[in-house]
């Protein structure tokens, strides 16, 4: 019993200097592997999709700016059931401006129809970029310019 | 004639004293931590369809699952549960949290991308240090005044942690040059229904501009300036006090997670300990 506390406490200082560690270094190990590899990785260690900072990342862009819902304006929280309690919309915010295929993945799971005015543009200049109208139809997501 | 005491020192020895009151401040952490630790993964419980990889998305889901598929979602969330619970009403804490990391961590090595947050760092870490170090075991004691040495360390090593993990972020924002995008001007320029909470987007939405640039300089002083101040002086209540209404205004402003709030803002339980004027002192300077 007592070999067997030592290897619980062991094993747990060692994976706990290996979490503070690597979440630590996360950012600085960040630009050494390609997104891929990060995506897999945060499956495997929750830890290392964010680190200790979440926006390392300065979002400067506004990504939607409209979600209708057979023509009524709603929130993402109501559209995405992502799970997020109490913070649905800035998950939907931040999961649409990490990675561009999330909508897509909405789309798949909603058993509704929706409609996404996704707009991006720089806050700061005021300048927009991109319009797209993002319509899910069946599952299936078509984009529009 | 009293010796000279380093500030760090005394803050150290105050915290890793043993005392009824630390043993109460920590069983006041562990309730908040664990009851947070539910809440986050409450979502698992009523739309597995979503995030227990039923479906392949784009991502790649299967790869890196830590327990095969043979071991059904139900029984790792009740495992994770009864962890919660375990640590909530405190009898054996690391059980609790060995149950909760385990089974909580293997659910999200499935499909559970919308949970990852960075709180979730800090959460294996302190659950790791309750593995470590052990609990207050409040619960399980007929007489709380007779092992009070016990979770001394534990709580001095989730301070550590905390104290380090804010510092670290601030240092990571400098770097990619904070102050020069002011990312708080463009959160508060934000419409309804992004990061920010609807209240702010109308009363601070006006004033993204000054008030932006305020909070962009402070935000960074205070993650900078509070672990080396709460290290360094004897600050008494005044920083663990100044600590949570930092986090707070936070949670009261954005949209984050209650999992960030009761990693960050309880910790400030615990600092309680290291910055009170006691003993600590005296001990030293003898």
């Amino acid at each position: 019993m007592t070999r067997l506390r030592r290897a619980l406490l062991v094993s747990s200082t060692a994976c706990w200097l290996a979490v503070v560690l690597v979440a630590g270094l996360q950012q600085r190990l960040c630009p050494l592997f390609p997104p891929a590899f990060w995506r897999k990785a945060a499956h495997v260690f929750p830890s290392l999709a964010f680190g200790y900072v979440m926006f390392d990342r300065i979002p400067t862009t506004l990504v939607y700016r409209r979600i209708s819902l057979n023509g009524r304006a709603v929130e993402p929280a109501e559209l995405d059931h992502n799970g997020s309690l109490g913070y649905a919309n800035s998950r939907f915010q931040l999961n649409v401006l990490f990675d561009p295929e999330y909508p897509s993945e909405v789309c798949r799971y909603s058993d509704r129809d929706f409609l996404i005015e996704r707009v991006e543009r720089q806050l700061s200049q005021h300048t927009e970029r991109v319009t797209q109208r993002l319509s899910c139809r069946h599952k299936q997501l078509e984009v529009a310019r | 004639m009293k010796k000279w005491a380093s500030p760090h020192a005394v803050f150290l020895l105050r915290l890793t004293q043993p005392g009824v009151q630390h043993l109460r401040e920590l069983r006041a952490f562990e309730m908040i931590f664990f009851a947070g630790l539910a809440v986050h993964f409450l979502p698992y419980i009523w739309n597995q369809d979503r995030f227990l990889g039923h479906l392949p998305t784009h991502q790649v889901l299967d790869v890196g699952a830590w327990l095969p598929a043979t071991v059904p979602n139900p029984v790792l969330l009740t495992l994770g549960y009864l962890g919660c619970l375990v640590g909530i009403l405190g009898p054996s804490v690391r059980v609790g949290a060995l149950l909760a990391l385990v089974a909580f961590q293997s659910l999200m090595s499935r499909n559970s991308n919308a949970i990852h947050t960075l709180a979730i760092s800090q959460a294996w870490n302190i659950l790791l240090l309750f593995m470590v170090g052990g609990g207050s075991q409040w619960l399980g004691r007929k007489h709380p005044t007779a092992d009070v040495t016990r979770g001394s360390w534990t709580r001095t090593l989730i301070v550590y942690s905390t104290i380090l993990g804010v510092f670290l972020s601030a240092l990571e924002k400098l770097k990619s040059g904070w102050i020069e995008a002011r990312p708080m001007t463009t959160l508060l320029s934000f419409p309804e229904n992004h990061v920010l909470r609807n209240w702010a987007v109308h009363s601070l939405g006006h004033y993204a501009r000054g008030l932006g640039f305020v909070l962009t300089f402070a935000t960074l002083m205070f993650e900078l300036f509070a672990p080396l101040a709460l290290t360094l002086t004897a600050s008494g209540r005044a920083l663990p006090v100044l600590w949570v209404c930092f986090f707070a205004a936070i949670g009261l402003t954005f949209e984050v997670p209650t999992l960030f709030l009761a990693t960050y803002a309880g910790a400030s339980l615990l600092f309680c300990a290291g910055s009170q004027h006691g003993r600590g002192e005296d001990e030293l300077a003898r």
